[in-house]
């Protein structure tokens, strides 16, 4: 059971970012102007960019559920049900304290200051739990729930804000960070990992190179710098013009930046063909071909000018690359070195 | 019968339906606090650097809002028919100008670059696009297209992304746009009952009700605070 659902987390996400890309990319991201309602209805008239918008937070809403069945799961297996109930009502509080400050907030542009302390509190005790957690599985799945909560929170911060690019690039950046999370969550429910010979350093590079790439790209989404090279493959007729804006630089970095994390992704490949069978080597060699789609992928981006169905593809196989190499690192993943088990203070007192 | 005596019976006919076609006029007002118009970044491309502007999106002179597109909704009952000049849509200084006007369904709309540089002109309906051509500089042949839907296509330059223009399109062409004063004024509405809709581009939608009677022209006015917010 917790195997599937946190597979089906995994799985959903990727849908989940996909569509989070479909609402930039529609210009829908202002459609409601308010959150967790539409126009004041939790179903509202589903057309044009509210469709959109909604379709994307219904799919987030299920992410968080599955998250929050994940919690108590996780919890109850590990024999600690009175933390699970801790997790969840912490949950629901600091959501009701959130839906309740988004609805000041959007009725009279103040956000309350005791229910943005009780959102943090709430976290704090969410954070707290994760410690407490006995197993891993444990304090990765209240973890997760962490990062969803706080995506979901910042998915209300770029709508009642009207989409400041910082709040947009954290959205994208804790949407990376909890699929990482549930990734990890899922491969390391199913059994223990294949452990073959592996190059981890190179690995734990490789998906840093990848991460901090898709970073890069969210940055050049939301600054607006998608097109300000539009020329291929040089840059206003340079390799990398000098004297130019900011966001040039940042274009210009995010095309180079492609090239390393190719070359690691080839290395990495090469390394992990010779050593290993499987399952890993299929990743081995799907990687590469990721790669080249995705930069094949920004190329079209650009000449298309941001034609939907490229840029959304951008992003799908940005995210799939990283779930990838996050698997890697999972199968890949050396035996622990055992701990004892012992009850922290929060589940004594619980 | 003579021509001039056919040319006088139409005229006859004609005259009093022209007569009887009244006006719906008046004004947007904005009562709440004017938000400040921020600078555009602009910066990015040399060209468009050399002029700053600011956001044009909120234009309130004297407590009167401008470009709201104001439109029969319902009641109107002939369509409009589509005039044989086309509507334009020109880009000038990494700006649409305009900001804002109206088609009628069926009306050829055309988009123009003034400019030395490239723009992608990028047009939804919705949360569709409708297309995306790009335009290189000045020589650029113009983008022909067709108002087929009603309600507001929306116009943004990807390569400039501060770059936004709107055309409303009704199919009964009672429709205006508020100027500089913030008022407007629709002609050749018949008598009868209208809902009549504002857009703003930030404060969305607002509507009125209202009965066009022969002989004198019916007065409306809309109001926005600015704590609406619409789409």
């Amino acid at each position: 059971m917790i195997r599937r659902l946190a597979a089906a987390a995994a799985l959903l996400t990727l849908v989940l970012i996909t569509a989070g890309g479909l609402v930039t990319n529609t210009d829908s991201g202002l459609a409601c102007p308010d959150w967790p309602t539409c126009f004041g209805s939790p179903i509202p008239k589903m057309v044009g960019g509210v469709a959109v918008e909604h379709t994307h937070r219904l799919i987030a809403t299920t992410v968080g559920l599955i998250s929050a069945a994940l919690v108590v799961l996780t919890l109850w297996r590990a024999r600690q049900p009175k933390l699970a109930g801790l997790a969840a009502a912490s949950a629901t509080v600091l959501l009701g304290a959130a839906f309740y400050a988004a609805r000041v907030k959007f009725q009279t542009g103040e956000v309350p200051e005791l229910a943005a302390g009780v959102v943090l509190a709430a976290f704090a005790a969410c954070i707290a739990i994760a410690a407490r957690a006995r197993e891993a599985d444990g304090k990765l799945a209240v973890g997760a729930l962490v990062l969803v909560l706080a995506q979901g929170l910042l998915g209300g911060a770029t709508v009642l804000y009207g989409l400041p690019p910082t709040v947009l690039i954290l959205h994208l950046a804790t949407s990376m960070l909890y699929l990482t999370a549930v990734t990890v969550l899922a491969w390391q429910v199913s059994g223990p990992p294949l452990r073959p010979s592996a190059p981890r350093g190179l690995l734990r590079a490789t998906t840093a190179a990848v991460s901090f790439q898709i970073l890069l790209g969210a940055t050049v989404r939301h600054t607006g710098a998608g097109l300000v090279c539009t020329d291929l493959p040089f840059c206003r007729g340079a390799i990398w013009p000098l004297h130019v804006h900011s966001s040039v630089h940042l274009h210009m970095l995010h095309r180079a930046f492609a090239f390393v994390v190719l070359a690691l992704v080839l290395a990495t490949s090469i390394r992990l063909l010779r050593q290993s069978r499987g399952l890993v080597r299929a990743l081995a060699i799907a990687a590469p071909l990721l790669v080249t789609v995705q930069i094949a992928l920004g190329v079209i981006t650009i000449l298309t000018f941001k034609e939907l169905v490229p840029v959304t593809a951008h992003l799908f196989v940005g995210a799939l690359l990283l779930c990838t190499f996050v698997t890697l690192l999972a199968l890949t993943q050396p035996a622990p070195v055992a701990a004892p088990a012992h009850d922290g203070p929060l589940e004594a007192a619980a | 019968m003579t021509i001039s005596k056919t040319v006088a019976l139409f005229a006859a006919l004609a005259l009093p339906v022209a007569a009887m076609a009244e006006t719906i006029e008046g004004a947007v007002d904005f009562t709440g606090k004017v938000p400040t118009a921020v600078k555009l970044h602009r910066e990015a491309d040399p060209f468009c650097a050399k002029k700053p502007m600011t956001d044009p999106s909120v234009t309130v002179k004297g407590g009167k809002l401008e470009n709201v597109w104001v439109h029969v909704t319902k009641g109107a009952k002939d369509a409009a028919k589509a005039d044989d000049k086309a509507v334009t849509m020109d880009q000038k200084d990494c700006m649409y100008e305009p900001r804002i006007t109206t088609a009628v369904l069926g009306q050829k709309i055309t988009a123009k670059n003034g400019d030395p540089v490239l723009h992608n002109v990028h047009v939804y309906e919705g949360a569709s696009t409708l297309f995306n051509k790009g335009m290189p500089n000045a020589n650029a042949a113009p983008i022909e297209t067709t108002a087929k839907t009603e309600g507001v296509m929306k116009w943004k330059c990807d390569v400039h992304p501060w770059m936004r223009g709107y055309i409303g399109v009704s199919k009964s062409g009672l429709q205006a746009v508020t100027g500089s004063a913030g008022d407007f004024k629709i002609e050749n509405v018949p008598p009868g009952k209208y809902t009549v809709e504002a857009w703003h581009e930030k404060y969305g939608t607002k509507t009125q009700e209202v009965t066009v009677e022969a002989g004198k022209p019916a007065k409306i006015t809309f109001k926005y605070d600015g704590t609406e917010k619409g789409t």
